[in-house]
């Protein structure tokens, strides 16, 4: 049965200004109708993620409870960049996700959103720990991870493998989009981007070349057009935020879905959201 | 460059020290990272550049210099928490106007980008006119 629910991370404005306690913010949400699922991202709604205290998951427990919501999925991250020197290792990252994987257990949460910057190596060291937690690893198939992507493909080999009930994958809409939307174009213009950047993002967004030639298209010809790095980073966000896969393609790997992003950008005046293909699905 | 960049400076963020002066900030992404994302700082007070080596950053109630950040991957930064720079020896005048531009690079841990796999750059500037107030100790 598929549930509707938010994720907090939707509220990030909300929650930044400062304005509202979990509390608060948990039922504003509830007040709203936007449940009942209840989705966090932990290192947005949690101080000293991923150590839960017992006060904090006694706290939490009771605030979904008291406004009628249910923990579906907790927003891990992968940060194997968090270190200059170089990535963490394989052990370190299955160290640093196993502690979200714990978090998620004391916190009620039947899924953890992974991300594909842990690598399948990483997936594999996390399974018993899974298990044991009950908790599903939900892989995020975020822009620009679709389904043809090389490390996709590699870790859908190890799914199959393994073939435990604890892996999944939560595809996220950003994948499937019409068009680049407008009002991020727009902000880049705002803070004086050139319009060669502009219509360069575009193209290549456009084309059918696989990401990683995306990538070095936009590194080789921004450089080329005289890009800064700031530049050049938004670029890059671009093909990190939002991908065209055919939301059909879903279909391919729909019995190990155990959660779903959707998106949306903005609304004309007949109500309609012409810019994610989310509806159309 | 994105909606919560109004978040990195408030109208009371500029402070006078018997030393300089502190700019109160706040990250423009969207969760906490550790100090070691912070890529870079860009500061202007009036048009003038203030080298980040002059800069040093308090968070959690430590204080480090700006050559530091890059070690410190333990060392996180809340999203709900402002941090202060330091600014040595920039003296302003108390209840005066300034122009206050800032530039805050963070590499995104679990973006990477590139053959080598960086951390993608995310980078967003502000420019507000801020009244400057005496710092209370």
């Amino acid at each position: 049965m598929l549930k509707s629910g938010t994720t907090l991370y939707s509220l990030t404005i909300e929650w930044l200004s400062g304005k509202y306690s979990l509390e608060e913010i948990i039922a504003e949400t509830s007040a709203r109708k936007l449940g009942p699922g209840l989705e966090v991202v932990g290192f947005q709604t949690i101080r000293n993620f991923p150590s839960i205290s017992s006060e904090f998951a006694v706290e939490f427990r009771r605030l979904l409870d008291e406004y009628e919501l249910e923990p579906s999925c907790l927003g891990a991250n992968a940060d194997i960049g968090i270190r200059r020197s170089g990535h963490l290792t394989i052990d370190e990252t299955a160290e640093y996700l196993k502690a979200q994987i714990i978090a998620a257990s004391k916190l009620g949460f039947p899924v953890l959103r992974m991300q594909m910057a842990a690598k399948p190596e990483v997936i594999r060291k996390l399974v018993t720990t899974a298990e044991k937690s009950k908790v599903i690893l939900g892989m995020e198939l975020h822009s620009p991870y679709t389904l043809d992507h090389p490390s996709v493909i590699e870790l859908q080999k190890l799914y199959d493998e393994i073939d435990s009930p604890c892996l999944g994958y939560i595809p996220d809409f950003g994948c499937c989009m019409q068009r680049i939307p407008s009002l991020v174009l727009d902000s880049f213009r705002k803070d004086g981007m050139p319009e060669t950047l502009i219509s360069l993002i575009k193209e290549i967004w456009l084309s059918d070349a696989d990401t990683a030639e995306k990538f070095k298209q936009v590194r080789e010809r921004a450089i080329a057009l005289k890009g800064t790095p700031s530049a050049i980073g938004r670029l890059n966000m671009i093909l990190a935020l939002f991908s065209r896969q055919d939301p059909k393609r879903w279909s391919e790997i729909m019995n190990r879905i155990v959660h779903i992003h959707g998106k949306f950008y903005g609304f004309d005046a007949e109500g309609n959201e012409p810019i994610s293909t989310t509806r159309h699905s | 460059m994105g909606p919560l960049d109004k978040f990195m400076l408030s109208d009371h963020s500029l402070l006078v020290t018997d030393s300089g002066c502190d700019l109160i900030i706040r990250s423009h992404w969207y969760r906490s990272l550790p100090l070691s994302c912070i890529g870079n700082i860009g500061l202007k007070i009036n048009e003038k550049n203030i080298p980040s080596e002059n800069i040093s950053f308090e968070v959690n109630g430590k204080i480090f210099s700006f050559n530091e950040l890059g070690n410190l991957y333990q060392e996180w930064w809340f999203i709900l928490d402002s941090a202060i720079l330091h600014i040595e020896n920039n003296f302003l005048e108390e209840g005066k106007e300034y122009k206050v531009e800032l530039e805050l690079g963070l590499l995104i841990p679990y973006v990477l980008v590139g053959p080598d796999g960086q951390p993608m750059l995310s980078s967003s500037k502000l420019s507000k006119n801020l009244l400057s107030r005496r710092k209370k100790n």
